[in-house]
């Protein structure tokens, strides 16, 4: 069975979401691979108003929106 | 206001474990609807969007079960391929402001969970503009 990963091992991959501190972008508290599922980590921390989500593009991605 | 440009860094190709900075206009926004709110989350800049976008996954969190109860509009960007969305009312929570706005919500695969455009963002503003050389992206209410 594969072993669970917790919180700190969470891979950071092209479409996850990653919450890091309001001012400090490289400290990260949460990652997930989708938004409901890093909202549910901040909700269970306590930590919904002191950070920042972002979801990570994909690589070698121009935006051409 | 003077937001700095959001850094990440990324592969030089692919596969390699070389990276190099890349620079996004993104701000940091809430997004509001009835008693329902977002945390704080980067959303680009994108002065060549006639609207506001978000993904359905948000908009469920707002607590819009059926964005197909909105407003229907297709979006149309570089190519031929369109995407489905519907505009629904919100509120934009943005630098201590809040402003009503209307996002158009999609349950299609974006590589970016949403855009701030010219109507609903822009608008709001006196002047947007974009220091490329400087990285910074300012706004003058």
């Amino acid at each position: 069975m594969p072993e669970k990963k917790n919180d700190e091992t969470t891979a950071i991959r092209a479409g996850s979401w990653v919450a890091h501190e309001s001012n400090r972008p490289n400290k990260v508290v949460a990652v997930a691979p989708t938004y409901e599922a890093v909202v549910r980590k901040l909700e269970a921390a306590g930590k919904t108003d002191s950070v920042v989500l972002f979801q990570v593009p994909p690589r070698n991605c121009a935006l051409i929106l | 206001m003077r937001i700095p440009y959001h850094c990440r860094r990324v592969p030089v190709s692919p596969g390699a474990t070389q990276t190099r900075a890349v620079y996004y206009p993104w701000v940091p926004v809430r997004v509001r609807r009835d008693e329902q709110t977002t945390p704080r989350m980067l959303l680009l800049v994108d002065s060549g969007a006639d609207f506001c976008v978000l993904k359905s996954e948000i908009g469920a969190a707002l607590g819009i079960t059926d964005i197909r109860a909105g407003e229907p509009c297709q979006l149309r960007g570089l190519g031929r391929a369109t995407v489905n969305s519907w505009f629904h009312d919100v509120e934009v929570e943005f630098e201590g402001r809040v402003f009503p706005s209307r996002f158009a919500f999609t349950s299609e695969a974006l590589p970016i969970p949403g855009m701030l455009g010219r109507k609903g963002f822009f608008d709001q503003f006196k002047s947007v503009s974009f220091d490329e050389k400087n990285r910074v992206v300012t706004l003058k209410v």
